[in-house]
C-alpha cells in the first residue's frame, strides 16, 4: 500500500555515524506519550484561553518521528499511527485557535456596533 | 451551528478521545502483532530443530531414501510452503519439491545472506534474523526459517561420511510456513479494534452530550425560559429546579425584577433616591 519508493535508502556511512535505531518499541512509547501530553496541553490552553498556536511545532514533533520510524526501517507499517496523531493534534490545535478567533471577532463586533 | 454551546463543549471532547483512543489502537496493535510475530518465529524454530533432530540418525547412516521420505511427508502438509536442505556449498540436497534438487542458492538471497553477508560465514544468529517473510512465486505469504545443522561428534567419527571436526556447520534446513492463518488473524483482530473504536467514539460523544443537557442546557433553557417570563412581568413563573447555582441566579434575578418594578410603580420615590446620591 505504502512503499515509499521515493525515499532514498540512508548510506552506510549515515548510519555508522548516528549508530544503532532506538528499538521500534520505545519509538511508539514515545509516540502515544507525546500525543498524550500534546492533547493534555492543547487542551490546557484551551481552558486557559491562550492565543498562541502551537501548529508548526507539532508539525516538526510529527516529522521527527517520521524520521526516526525512517531510520529503523519500519516507516511502511508506521505510518498511520504518526498521521492518526497528527491529524487528532493540528486538528485540536486549529479547533482552539478557530474558537478563540471566533470568540475576538464577535466582541471585536459589538464593541463597533 | 458550530457555535453554539453544546457543539463547543463536545467537539473537543470528541476529537482528544477519539484520536488519542485510535493511536492507541495503531501501536497496540503494532505490538500484538510483534509479539504474535515472535511467538510464531520461535514456533517455527523450535519446528525446524525437531526436523534436524529427527532427521539426524538417517544424515548419520546417509540413508538419503528415509530422508527423502520424511523431507516429502513434511511438505505434503498443508501450511509447509516449502522444506529443503542445502548442503555446505548451498546446493539443495533434499526438497519437497523435486524440480529444485540440485540447484544452487545464490549466498546473496534472502534468507542466506544474512550468515553470508560478510567475509565470514556466521555460525549463530538471533530467532529473529534467522525469520524472513516474503511472498512466493504462487502469491503465498511465507514465513520461513533458516535453521543450520551443526557438526557434532557422532558427525565427524561415523563409519560412513567423515566430515572434518573444524567443520562447524554442515548444512541448513529451510522450511516456510503459510502465513495465512496468521494474516487471517491479524486481520480479525484489526477489525474487533475497529467495533472497538466506534463504541468509545459513540460512548465518549454520547455520554458527554447526555451529561451536558441533563446538567447544563436543560437548565440553561430554563433558565432563558424564566428570565424572559419575568422580563415580561410574569413573577409567578415557577423557578427553574434542578440545579443551586442557576436557581440561585433565577432567585436574584427575580429579587431585582421584583424591586425594579415596585420602583416603576412609585417614579417620585425613585427619582428622589437618584438625586440623593
Amino acid at each position: 500500500m505504502l512503499d515509499f519508493w521515493f525515499l532514498p535508502p540512508i548510506p552506510d556511512a549515515v548510519r555508522e555515524f548516528l549508530g544503532f535505531s532506538p528499538p521500534v518499541t520505545l519509538i511508539n512509547i514515545a509516540l502515544v506519550v507525546y500525543t498524550f501530553s500534546a492533547l493534555a496541553l492543547t487542551l490546557a490552553r484551551m481552558m486557559a484561553g491562550s492565543n498562541s498556536y502551537r501548529g508548526w511545532a507539532h508539525l516538526g514533533y510529527l516529522g521527527a518521528f517520521y524520521g526516526f520510524y525512517y531510520y529503523a526501517g519500519e516507516l511502511k507499517s508506521n505510518f498511520w499511527p504518526v498521521f492518526a496523531a497528527g491529524l487528532t493534534i493540528l486538528c485540536l490545535e486549529n479547533y482552539r485557535v478557530w474558537t478563540y478567533c471566533t470568540d475576538a471577532i464577535r466582541e471585536e463586533r459589538e464593541k463597533l456596533g | 451551528m458550530l457555535n453554539n454551546f453544546a457543539t463547543r463543549a463536545t467537539v473537543p471532547v470528541t476529537i482528544t478521545i477519539t484520536g488519542f483512543v485510535i493511536v492507541c489502537c495503531f501501536v497496540l496493535y503494532s505490538f500484538i502483532k510483534g509479539d504474535l510475530l515472535r511467538d510464531t518465529v520461535q514456533h517455527e524454530i523450535s519446528l525446524a530443530d525437531t526436523i534436524v533432530k529427527s532427521t539426524r540418525h538417517a544424515m548419520l547412516k546417509s540413508d538419503r531414501e528415509t530422508l527423502t521420505n520424511m523431507i516429502n511427508n513434511i511438505g505434503d502438509q498443508e501450511s509447509v510452503e516449502h522444506v529443503r536442505i542445502f548442503n555446505k556449498k548451498g546446493v539443495i540436497m533434499f526438497s519437497a519439491n523435486p524440480a529444485e534438487l540440485g540447484n544452487e542458492m545464490d549466498k546473496q538471497a534472502a534468507g542466506c545472506n544474512s550468515c553470508h553477508g560478510g567475509p565470514e560465514p556466521s555460525t549463530g544468529l538471533g530467532s529473529m534474523e534467522q525469520a524472513r517473510q516474503f511472498t512466493n512465486e504462487r502469491g503465498v505469504s511465507v514465513l520461513a526459517i533458516t535453521a543450520p545443522v551443526y557438526n557434532e561428534p557422532g558427525c565427524w567419527t561415523a563409519p560412513c561420511h567423515v566430515h572434518p571436526s573444524d567443520q562447524k556447520i554442515l548444512g541448513t534446513l529451510d522450511i516456510g510456513l503459510s502465513q495465512k492463518t496468521f494474516d487471517q488473524t491479524m486481520q480479525r483482530l484489526w477489525w474487533r479494534m475497529i467495533i472497538f473504536c466506534v463504541m468509545i467514539l459513540i460512548l465518549s460523544v454520547g455520554g458527554v452530550s447526555a451529561l451536558l443537557r441533563k446538567f447544563v442546557l436543560s437548565p440553561v433553557r430554563q433558565l432563558t425560559v424564566f428570565v424572559d417570563q419575568v422580563s415580561r412581568g410574569n413573577f409567578d413563573y415557577p423557578l427553574p429546579r434542578g440545579d443551586r447555582e442557576i436557581e440561585s441566579v433565577a432567585r436574584i434575578f427575580l429579587d431585582i425584577a421584583v424591586h425594579g418594578d415596585k420602583m416603576k410603580g412609585r417614579p417620585g420615590e425613585g427619582q428622589e433616591e437618584e438625586g440623593e446620591s
